[in-house]
């Protein structure tokens, strides 16, 4: 992003004014442009910039105790030439981002003019690269993800889900939900023998996960019984997660009832998300 | 990436009451192109540099140089504050902050949790990150 060149960024055309020009109309030139300052140029060559701090410097004062005891027509009769800069930093559109950066940080100048062979091609202002900041920290950044539901299974089956779960989350500082859906016991156990078993799944289960998360994530497991699609969609709807991870045939079954989007995770594929 | 991780904390405050010249020399101390104007730790309007100059009597004034410092004196920042100004949370994302910096024009945003200042995200902090490389993995 450093090594971004500026001419990505600039404002582009952009409005000049020259010398003879009346300060209030470059005032109103300004505020539609939207800009921090404005080139002078005569004929097509640089000569100065007028910033909006030198535009208020000369402007009435916006208090009335104050505004009264200034002749009115005062601003009218200035013009440009009266409170431009002459010296001016100019940068050419292949000069870094950091270049520019380094410029604005300051607190002189609030635009640099673009100058390529000798005319003005553009501005570049604080404005300008909020833009690009903004632009660039959404793309590496996306929209925040709050909670994030993981359907995963315990052991080995879970590696592809959850490493995928735990990689986003720590980029999105997202709390994580990590759910294990038992599949329902055969038929034909005993009531009793049967409870015992999904106990002893439940709790090994429950173990199993709490112990796969790292400390610094924020998280909550939960095991359940039965089919593990109807169990899957159920928990997002009650947890109001932001996204639900699965394996592509978890993903699959749950794709059309789910609350929220559904990332599916192949298997075999356990670096996922880190990029 | 949300504000917490880059929003400074909040090193001088003035009550609406405090006078254009307090101000102006908050500012001049802390190095600092604005100042938030809080009463009883809420926050209610942000003072800025721009709104100082806008502020000070133009060369056409009939006032002398001493005059306008006193004048200064008198008039509360109440008078010239940015009201009720865009604010964010600390888990605001720090895209969608820098995208209402540039959107509102405003130079700071303040850092509102519980509705209490706890920080300030100032542009000029956050464009560093464009020249730094960014944050780890840009």
């Amino acid at each position: 992003m450093r090594h971004m060149k500026i001419k990505i960024a600039m404002k582009s055309p952009v409005p000049t004014v020259e010398p003879s020009t009346e300060v209030e109309q470059a005032g109103t030139l300004m505020a539609n442009a939207g800009t921090m300052g404005l080139p002078v140029v005569e004929g097509r060559r640089l000569v100065g910039m007028v910033h909006r701090r030198d535009l208020l410097r000369v402007q009435p004062s916006t208090v009335p105790a104050l505004a009264r005891y200034e002749w009115v027509s005062a601003p009218g009769r200035l013009r440009v030439a009266d409170v431009m800069r002459r010296e001016v930093v100019t940068l050419t559109p292949d000069a870094s981002m950091q270049e520019a950066v380094r410029i604005l940080s300051g607190r002189e100048v609030e635009a640099i003019p673009v100058v390529d062979d000798g005319e003005v091609v553009g501005l570049l202002g604080i404005h300008e690269l909020l833009t690009v900041l903004a632009r660039e920290l959404e793309r590496r950044w996306p929209p925040r993800l709050g909670r994030v539901l993981a359907a995963v299974g315990v052991g080995d089956g879970a590696a592809p889900a959850l490493s995928a779960t735990l990689a986003l989350a720590r980029r999105h500082r997202a709390r994580v939900i990590l759910l294990h859906v038992m599949p329902p016991l055969r038929r034909g156990l005993g009531f009793e023998l049967r409870q015992e078993v999904l106990e002893q799944r439940r709790a090994h289960a429950l173990q199993w996960l709490a112990a796969s998360v790292p400390e610094e994530l924020e998280a909550t497991v939960a095991v359940t019984e039965g089919d593990e699609a109807a169990e899957v969609v159920a928990k997002a709807e009650r947890d109001a997660v932001d996204l639900i991870i699965a394996d592509a045939t978890t993903a699959r079954a749950i794709a059309h009832q789910a609350p929220c989007p559904v990332l599916a995770v192949p298997a075999g594929r356990t670096d996922h998300a880190g990029r | 990436m949300r504000v917490a991780e880059y929003m400074r904390s909040v090193a001088v405050s003035l009550p609406p009451a405090a006078s254009l010249a307090d101000a102006g020399e908050a500012m001049t101390a802390y190095g600092l192109p604005w100042v938030p104007v809080v009463q009883n730790g809420r926050l209610l309007g942000l003072v800025g540099a721009d709104d100082l100059a806008a502020a000070r009597p133009s060369p056409a004034t009939t006032l002398t140089v001493g005059e306008i410092t006193y004048h200064l004196t008198t008039i509360p920042v109440s008078a010239v504050m940015r009201l009720d100004p865009p604010v964010v949370a600390p888990d605001t994302p720090l895209a969608e902050a820098a995208g209402l910096l540039r959107d509102e024009s405003v130079g700071v945003l303040p850092v509102v949790e519980d509705g209490r200042l706890v920080g300030l995200l100032g542009a000029r902090d956050l464009i560093a990150l464009l020249a730094a490389g960014g944050p780890q993995g840009w």
